[in-house]
């Protein structure tokens, strides 16, 4: 739980005035390069010291407590690692120093190098490991401890397609298994690959949480998009920009236009209504609206230089 | 899940640490200096230039000079190293004390100037006395003194790298260097008892090496002995408290 935590590099910002509280399961922190997601990992797992605010972590504060430590799964965003241990060394060593005994260390880690795909590769140096390789050993030196909280930070960097179905799986199956799992991304189809539950962060603070839906919810007042591919769209456009729930529409193409409205369950009958009446042929109808990266540009988008949204009665950022 | 303890903490970090030195120059270079030392012995006894005179010579060098090059070179970018790889992320997210880290680090450091150096000194000493050994178990208490104030040594300025590694991220060893040029070698030229905050003047006397003129400040071994392992303890308070509060950035 987070309240009004700040965090300052010198003048720098790194997350500012950020409130959120985050429960069991999958949560997402999705945000562009530079929007605090590392930070606030960071802030969580003890690395970094809150400038101002209250930050609590499984009930107790962070910064240098042992108790809540041994209860935290880390995996950095970075790619620094043992280079001179092999996989079954740095995820044992891990292991260790997490509060088990060595043969359990050694026995576990094995056993999470092997979930991760790592079982034939355990053997060798992590300097031999290919990026893909890297990151999941990353990953098994934060689960090996079985902790009740994991924080991946980035986690599918660098992954084959395959390796991150794996990971995207074992993410989906912890959080299920009723663990708190923290995933930060900078891309949204990774984020929406493993979560619905998403805080969406720019320039240090936090500028929507909750369901993907509620935040779509939350949205309604901004234009919504909807792209129609038909043979005479400048005929339909003139037919729709009639309606007043319609507030733009551009042409993108020859057969395609895009149409602006705040009222999108007005719009979806009235577009296939005017087309039959003029014996207009819609090929396709879109909605960009329909996947996160349109959340995000609209909550991103003319947000002033703070960027970000008052809150709400609840205290809700809209 | 329980907290390991801090010696398991301790004996881990100094393991890996251990490992990461397997492959760096500095262990290299470290062993090239030892190895340099004993080559200077062959090469006296060689010319007929060794005997007990030289041993007290290569001591003298060995805790002056020697000593703190291997140590600085082993110890003061033992933690930076963890700061410049990332690799300190995983140790911190880790439930073990902030300060075992500057403390595992210290103890690999040492193990290795032990076995460097303690042999290194012991070979000497049998080279040069190599014509002489109707003097060699007679002057074997010279031996055994020598090599007590080379393992002081050894824990004095392994803790003075350590803590210059935790306080100096990026050109730990330089400035580390630097102190110990202005401190070890600039103030052991000061007159009278300015002396006694220099180091290498107590190793000096502990080896038995150090023989007063008149108005030469002079201390017992042990007292000599007890300043030098209580400066080392103070340095390791040093390291240790820096790095309990401070936040070590690896996204630079």
């Amino acid at each position: 739980m987070a309240d009004h935590l700040s965090k300052w590099y010198g003048k720098v910002v790194g997350i500012n005035d950020f409130s959120v509280e985050i429960g069991p399961g999958v949560t997402g922190l999705l945000g562009p390069n530079g929007a605090g997601k590392s930070t606030f990992i960071k802030l969580l797992v003890g690395a970094l010291r809150p400038s101002k605010g209250k930050l609590e972590v499984l009930g107790e504060r962070v910064w240098g407590n042992r108790r809540v430590l041994g209860r935290i799964g880390y995996c950095p965003e970075h790619d620094g690692i043992y280079d001179d241990l092999t996989g079954a060394e740095f995820v044992a060593a891990m292991g260790r120093l997490g509060g088990m005994s060595a043969d359990e260390a050694a026995r576990r880690g094995l056993e999470t190098l092997e979930q991760l795909g790592l079982a034939k590769a355990a053997g060798r140096l992590l300097r031999e490991y290919s990026k893909g390789m890297r990151q999941r050993a990353k990953l098994a030196q934060a689960l090996v401890h079985d902790p009740e909280l994991l924080l991946f930070d980035e986690p599918l960097t660098g992954c084959d397609p395959l390796a991150r179905v794996q990971i995207t799986k074992m993410i989906k199956a912890l959080g299920g298994a009723g663990k708190t799992v923290i995933v930060s991304s900078h891309i949204l189809h990774e984020i929406e690959s493993m979560t619905d539950e998403i805080v969406l962060l720019y320039k240090g603070q936090v500028l929507a949480e909750g369901n993907i839906y509620q935040i779509r919810e939350m949205i309604d007042n901004h234009p919504h998009q909807i792209r129609i591919e038909c043979d005479r769209p400048r005929e339909l456009g003139q037919r729709l920009v009639a309606s007043e729930d319609v507030r733009a529409i551009e042409f993108p193409g020859e057969e395609a236009l895009v149409l602006e409205t705040a009222n999108p369950d007005g719009c979806y009958p009235l577009i296939p209504r005017l087309a039959l009446e003029q014996g207009i042929k819609i090929r396709a109808l879109t909605s960009p609206d329909n996947n996160l990266q349109a959340v995000f540009e609209y909550l991103t988008r003319d947000r002033g230089p703070e960027g970000v949204a008052p809150r709400d009665a609840q205290g809700r950022r809209s | 899940m329980t907290s390991p303890s801090v010696g398991t903490a301790v004996r881990m970090i100094a393991g890996m640490s251990l490992r990461r030195a397997r492959r760096s120059h500095t262990l290299w270079l470290a062993l090239a200096v030892a190895v340099l030392l004993v080559a200077s012995a062959v090469v006296s006894l060689l010319v007929g230039g060794a005997g007990l005179d030289f041993y007290d010579d290569a001591l003298d060098v060995l805790l002056r000079y020697v000593v703190p090059l291997v140590m600085l070179l082993l110890g003061s970018s033992a933690v930076s190293e963890e700061v410049q790889a990332k690799t300190i992320t995983y140790l911190f997210s880790r439930p073990i004390p902030r300060w075992s880290l500057p403390l595992g680090k210290y103890v690999g450091a040492v193990l290795v100037g032990l076995v460097l150096l303690l042999p290194a000194t012991a070979l000497t000493y049998l080279i040069t006395m190599f014509g002489e050994a109707d003097a060699l178990l007679p002057e074997a208490t010279r031996l055994l003194q020598g090599l007590f104030a080379v393992a002081l040594a050894v824990l004095f300025f392994g803790a003075v790298a350590i803590a210059f590694g935790t306080m100096v991220t990026g050109y730990s060893f330089v400035a580390a260097l630097f102190f110990l040029l202005i401190v070890e070698v600039g103030l052991s030229f000061a007159p009278g008892w300015i002396k006694v905050i220099v180091m290498t003047f107590h190793l000096r006397i502990v080896s038995g090496l150090y023989h007063p003129a008149a108005g030469d400040p002079s201390l017992p071994g042990l007292l000599a002995a007890l300043i030098v392992l209580l400066l080392t303890g103070l340095w390791l308070v040093v390291a240790a408290s820096w790095v309990v509060s401070t936040e070590y950035r690896t996204d630079k």
